[in-house]
């Protein structure tokens, strides 16, 4: 029966090879594709694996698992402004699927691991403008990148080595490591990578028992991407870690041809509580590709680390050098010193000191660096035109941020009445030496909404000085009185207070948390022990930020946020465009009571904040948070500094 | 903007495996596996003499290969590869590339009719289609398996196959009398699509199509039939090109199986025909450069059955005409036009770098993925017996191929021998010759001294003569002798310590063809030689298994050319690749 079959079977075969050459050939390979299916063979299964294929043989050969992880999160955007810049384009609505910076919407990590537990991970983000089916403005990308990691262990020790990025890092505070201060900071802004909480509560009553927020990985740590290598368990106590790689700051305009590496490593040992550890940094940028000119610089430095019962010590000193076409500095010194008690102490004190020589040159420490302006890079990446540029000149900081070119000391402590929990300290610093006729501040109050106006860019706004990094805002001050050498004819001083107040209570058995934070700053031409509020300071500081979470019941929160910020200048710094002979008062409280209070012509900045919102539980892992802020930004002596407008803010995370 | 879907389309799935499948791939209907690389290397010249050229070059990038394996009924499976690559130095998304890599359907129909739809790797015989090694690959020594293995991967080169896009079906059946079995293979691809040339002529170039098909029969015990054709032909109407090549090539074997209780011998004789020719537009129907052209080879092999020898014998003719497309396709273009990645101009002359051993071995972006209408340009100093592989043109000649077992696996050795001659002269009466001989030997000294690390070391050899009497115009004589030693030490569970080193010299002198678009020889160039090139390799490599490991390396190379038209060059390379396939 087969036989014969067959033989009929065959007919198709060879009218198809007959065919091949006809016109007809494509047409006969797909009928007699479709013939052959109707094929029989009663022993066809059986040796179906064994026939010749010119095609691939394909097997499951699974032997690793892959799984996500990760979050939808959709941030609807509305802002209305109703005063703008000068240069507004007319458009003063927009109305938008993200507030614009690169974030996901969608985050699906990755992650895959072989028998052998070596695992790959990667952060896929899509995006979606939702501007209409026609608009195909999508984007599929990975967040940060792909990295690889495996670990083992020998009879020398634990080895854990990575490559890929961006991986998180740090190392030591001259070396590497994130900006990282006291954690001082309004709850009512919500960012991307802010963690959902078990309950709407949680984030709110953790800050107030622990004052900590998680940020993420990215909190005090350094991009890197490159390879990574970690040592534990090594004899005599001994451990190590280091990188090879690349951080954003030795991106090159040259592409494949740059040689831009910052290599840096740890070595660590232990004698009891005593650590002792000695840190290595160098970071090379080409200049020119035939030349083979670098922009270089390297750091040594030394750690101790001792605990003694609630004591902690630590102090990390060394030594930096800096050569570049423009600049060599063969030695430049600096130190940090720490001294803090145990949290469970009644009056938790944490003392600071430190000293970085301007020659200290890192972009990638705890510190800025206001030396050297040519070590950034000049290039752009998604979509920038320049790599954004932390603060450079002569920037006012908060407590527990440093800058090269100045030594400093601050102490901090904290103590609870019953339910009031305050935290407060004093910090005073000054150059080494002078530097450039100018100084920069960071807004306290306003800075995500500004930095939405315009993202990442340098010098923009009526008067070219304002500065956008991430989420945040800075201002440029150019000084008048200069000597010679172009430099500002003094050294500048700089005070800072930070308090915090914190309550929890209940009201009829809502429980509700107030947050009062409160920074003053100011840059001075002579020593002072604290900070002033007044026109014998080169720039003055004030900021308030109420916070009110009130429990509206097990699901939802509501939440209020009232910031006031004040920033005026001496007539050292610049005058306005104000032609009023009288100028502007500094306080408008005195010129409530008084109209000859004092005025000024120069910086007279009135920040102002008004949010409310709402945290809402949809489900586990699901939430919703509704946020409107009004706000202000105004200086009667810079007449085109008058923003005014309401930003709404829908953000629906989930989590899986 | 499909491709964009598509990649969404991927992603989709592995968000819907989310919600199904409670975040685990452990899922019938859909399952994952993939590749994630790291690559990371900065190269320095050493020559001081190049005053122009980067002192140093540095690249890298990491790589995740997802597959999507999607079996909606049992027997079908939907298989797409997204490739996700992330240049080292971009950050934040900036340099990042998502692509899809390969997307196919397969699986059998009732049981009965297997079936490709998409990118498929095919291979039928060495004279129809067939996808050679690379120059310098010696037996598939793994020397440098480490650049071997992903310029395999990145090219898609498996087992000798072609990575085509199409339709493949098979089938087969047992038969109770007159014939065992018969199986048949078919097949139609799309090696290239029709695209356009030029937006302001509003010119575009014509699909290519490579279609065929494989009867097998396994007629008695001892004896098998196949029969092969390959057929390759652009469409004329498809694109605005005025001419079209077609490529039709036959092939018939016989082979004779016996088996005895220790050994096997196997020979296998055939042959086959090819038809090559040129369709013009202007003069409709009018055909040009029609070229018939025959092959013949028989082969002889015996074998232990337990592995350890085997030595086989041959004879081959493959006629000047033979053209056949898909086996004659090389993986290198050694044409100019065909550029280095690294340290492509040199010199304060700044000119092209001349491709060299260490790029054959480590540039996967030489290597050549398309069937070619026409012969490709090869580099004598590495190949010039057979060029094309077994399928060169204008060839008759011996070989003799072997290998040996030790039984306690102190040594194994692979030799080959061969000899052969051109059917006609190029350019003369005189004909080449050509001598190659060449082979592999490991000993494995942990057998030796029985240690249980990993402890051997391997040298290759070959040597190959290219001689073609006459007058001072006619007279060739080529030498290239290719050397390769390396040497590996299990240092630590499975740490691997090794140096290698590779080396090639060139002495004589050979005329380069020069082919137009129709094939036909349009010039000669007489080149002389006296060229070393070398490449040593330093490096450990933690090896978790074959396709896991994490190699550092060191690598000095460079060429001396000892002439007066290039400059020789030096450079090193410092090395980092970490490799997972999942």
């Amino acid at each position: 029966m087969c036989y014969g079959y067959i033989k009929s079977n065959i007919l198709y075969i060879v009218v198809f090879t007959l065919m091949i050459e006809s016109k007809l050939k494509y047409f006969s390979l797909i009928v007699s594709v479709f013939l052959l299916t109707s094929l029989h063979s009663q022993n066809f299964a059986d040796f179906i694996q064994t026939p010749f294929s010119s095609n691939i043989k394909y097997s499951k050969t699974q032997s690793s698992q892959l799984s996500f992880t990760g979050f939808y999160r959709f941030l609807g955007f509305v802002r209305n402004q109703k005063e703008v810049f000068p240069n507004n384009s007319g458009k003063t609505l927009a109305i938008l699927s993200g507030d614009q910076f690169r974030e996901p919407m969608l985050l699906l990590k990755l992650r895959g691991i072989t028998k052998e537990k070596v695992t790959v991970g990667a952060d896929f983000m899509l995006n979606s403008l939702y501007k209409g089916p026609e608009s195909i403005n999508n984007s599929l990308t990975l967040e940060l990148g792909i990295n690889l990691r495996t670990s083992f262990k020998t009879k020398f020790g634990n080895f854990n080595l990575s490559s890929g990025g961006v991986n998180w890092y740090r190392q030591s505070r001259l070396t590497v490591w994130g900006n990282r201060s006291f954690n001082r900071q309004s709850l009512y802004h919500r960012r991307p990578q802010t963690r959902l909480t078990k309950t709407t509560e949680l984030r709110y009553k953790s800050y107030y028992d622990n004052g900590l927020i998680d940020d993420g990985l990215r909190y005090g740590n350094r991009a890197f991407q490159g390879i990574f290598l970690q040592g534990q368990n090594l004899p005599f106590d001994f451990s190590f870690k280091g990188v090879i790689g690349k951080t954003p700051f030795n991106r090159s305009n040259f592409n494949e041809l740059s040689t831009n590496y910052t290599s840096c490593f740890k070595i660590n040992k232990k004698i009891n509580d005593l650590n002792i550890a000695y840190h290595f940094l160098n970071s090379t940028n080409l200049v020119d590709t035939i030349s083979f000119d670098l922009r270089t610089y390297s750091i040594n430095s030394v750690e101790f680390s001792q605990q003694w019962k609630s004591l902690y010590f630590s102090i990390e000193g060394g030594f930096g050098t800096y050569d570049s076409p423009e600049n060599n500095f063969e030695f430049g010194e600096a130190i940090i010193a720490n001294l803090k008690t145990s949290k469970n102490k009644k009056i938790p004190i944490d003392f600071q000191a430190y000293r970085i020589a301007s020659e200290f040159v890192n972009l990638t420490g705890n510190f800025l660096n206001t030396t050297v302006l040519e070590v950034f890079p000049n290039v752009g990446a998604n979509n920038r035109a320049t790599t954004i540029r932390p603060q450079f000149n002569s920037p006012m900081i908060g407590l527990g941020n440093h800058t090269n070119n100045r030594q400093g000391i601050s102490i901090n402590a904290e103590h609870s009445f019953k339910k009031l929990k305050i935290n407060a300290g004093i910090g005073v610093s000054t150059e080494i030496d002078t530097s450039g006729p100018s100084l920069s501040y960071r807004y306290n109050v306003n800075s995500e909404t500004l930095s939405r106006l315009y993202l990442f860019a340098r010098d923009w706004g009526p008067y070219n000085n304002l500065n956008s990094t991430y989420r945040n805002v800075f201002e440029n001050v150019d000084l008048v009185d200069t000597n010679n050498n172009g430099l500002s004819n003094f050294k500048k001083y700089f005070n800072n207070i930070e308090f915090q107040a914190k309550y929890n209570g209940s009201l009829f058995n809502h429980q509700f948390y107030i947050f009062l934070l409160t920074r003053f700053n100011s840059c001075s031409k002579s020593f002072t022990y604290v900070p002033k509020y007044n026109l014998e300071m080169l720039i003055s500081q004030l900021s308030n930020e109420i916070d009110l979470s009130l429990e509206l019941n097990e699901n939802t929160y509501m939440v209020l946020n009232v910031g006031i910020e004040r920033i005026i200048g001496n007539n050292l710094t610049e005058r306005g465009d104000n032609n009023s002979s009288l100028g502007s008062p500094i306080n408008l409280i005195h010129h409530f009571l008084n109209e000859n209070s004092v005025r000024n012509f120069e910086r007279n900045q009135r920040n102002t904040l008004i949010g409310c919102g709402i945290d809402y539980k949809i489900g586990d892992n699901a939430m919703l948070f509704l946020r409107q802020n009004f706000y202000k930004y105004y200086d009667p002596n810079f007449e085109f500094n008058n923003l005014k407008g309401t930003e709404t803010m829908l953000e629906l995370k989930f989590l899986f | 903007m499909n491709n964009y879907f598509l990649k969404i389309f991927l992603l989709s799935f592995s968000i819907f495996q989310l919600a199904l499948s409670s975040i685990s791939q452990q899922n019938e209907k859909i399952w994952f596996d993939g590749l994630g690389r790291s690559y990371f290397s900065r190269d320095n010249i050493l020559s001081n003499e190049d005053t122009i050229s980067p002192n140093s070059m540095s690249s890298g990038y990491n790589l995740l290969d997802l597959n999507v394996h999607v079996n909606p009924i049992p027997n079908i499976e939907v298989f797409g590869q997204v490739r996700v690559q992330n240049q080292f130095g971009g950050f934040f998304g900036s340099g990042t590339e998502i692509d899809v890599r390969q997307l196919t359907a397969r699986g059998t129909l009732k049981n009965k009719v297997r079936f490709s739809v998409g990118d498929i790797y095919l291979k039928q015989n060495k004279y129809t289609l067939h996808n050679y090694d690379e120059d310098l690959n010696l037996y598939g020594s793994d020397l440098y398996n480490s650049y071997k293995s992903i310029i395999d991967y990145e090219n898609f080169y498996q087992d000798n196959r072609w990575r085509l896009q199409g339709l493949q079906v098979d089938f087969s059946y047992k038969f109770d009398r007159f014939i065992r079995t018969l199986e048949v293979d078919l097949f139609t691809t799309r090696p290239r699509g029709s695209s356009q040339l030029n937006s302001a002529l509003n010119t575009f170039q014509s699909d290519m199509l490579l279609s065929g098909g494989t009867i097998y029969s396994q007629i008695s015990k001892s004896i098998s039939a196949e029969l092969n054709y390959t057929i390759l032909n652009e469409l004329p109407n498809s694109g605005t090109q005025l001419s079209s090549v077609k490529n039709p090539v036959y092939q018939f074997g016989l082979i004779h199986q016996y088996s005895a209780k220790k050994f096997s011998i196997n020979s296998k004789i055939q042959t086959g025909l090819s038809e090559k020719s040129w369709s013009h537009k202007v003069g409709y129907d009018s055909i040009s450069h029609n070229r018939l052209g025959m092959f013949f080879e028989y082969k002889s092999e015996i074998s232990k059955l337990d592995s350890s020898f085997n030595l086989s014998m041959g004879y081959r003719y493959v006629d000047p005409n033979f053209r056949s497309s898909a086996a004659q396709s090389r993986r290198i273009d050694m044409a100019e036009s065909n550029l280095n990645s690294i340290y492509t101009i040199y010199s304060n002359d700044a000119v092209v770098r001349p491709i060299s051993i260490f790029d054959i071995i480590s540039d996967q972006n030489l290597f050549n993925q398309n069937i070619s209408p026409i012969l490709m340009n090869f580099n004598p100093i590495f190949s010039n017996a057979l060029p094309y592989g077994d399928a060169t043109p204008n060839r008759v000649g011996l070989f003799l191929n072997g290998f040996y077992k030790h039984k306690k696996k102190y040594f194994n050795i692979n030799f080959n021998t061969s000899f052969f001659s051109e059917v006609i002269g190029q350019g003369t009466s005189r004909k080449r010759t050509f001598l190659t001989f060449s082979q592999l030997t490991k000993v494995n000294l942990n057998e030796l001294f029985n240690q249980r690390k990993e402890f051997n070391f391997s040298l290759g050899y070959r040597n190959q003569i290219t001689n073609r009497e006459g007058d001072s115009i006619e007279r060739i004589n080529l030498n290239s002798t290719h050397i390769d030693f390396k040497i590996e030490k299990e240092l630590l569970e499975k740490v691997y310590f090794n140096f290698s080193t590779k080396r090639i010299k060139a002495i004589g002198n050979e005329y380069l063809v020069s082919r137009d678009d129709f094939d036909e020889i349009l010039t000669f160039q007489q080149v002389n030689y006296n060229r070393i090139d070398y490449l040593h390799a330093l490096g450990i490599k933690y090896q978790f298994k074959r396709d896991v490991y994490i190699d550092v390396q060191y690598n000095l190379w460079g060429s001396e050319f000892n002439i007066a038209n290039f400059n020789d060059f030096d450079f090193q390379r410092l090395l980092f690749i970490f490799s997972i396939k999942l």
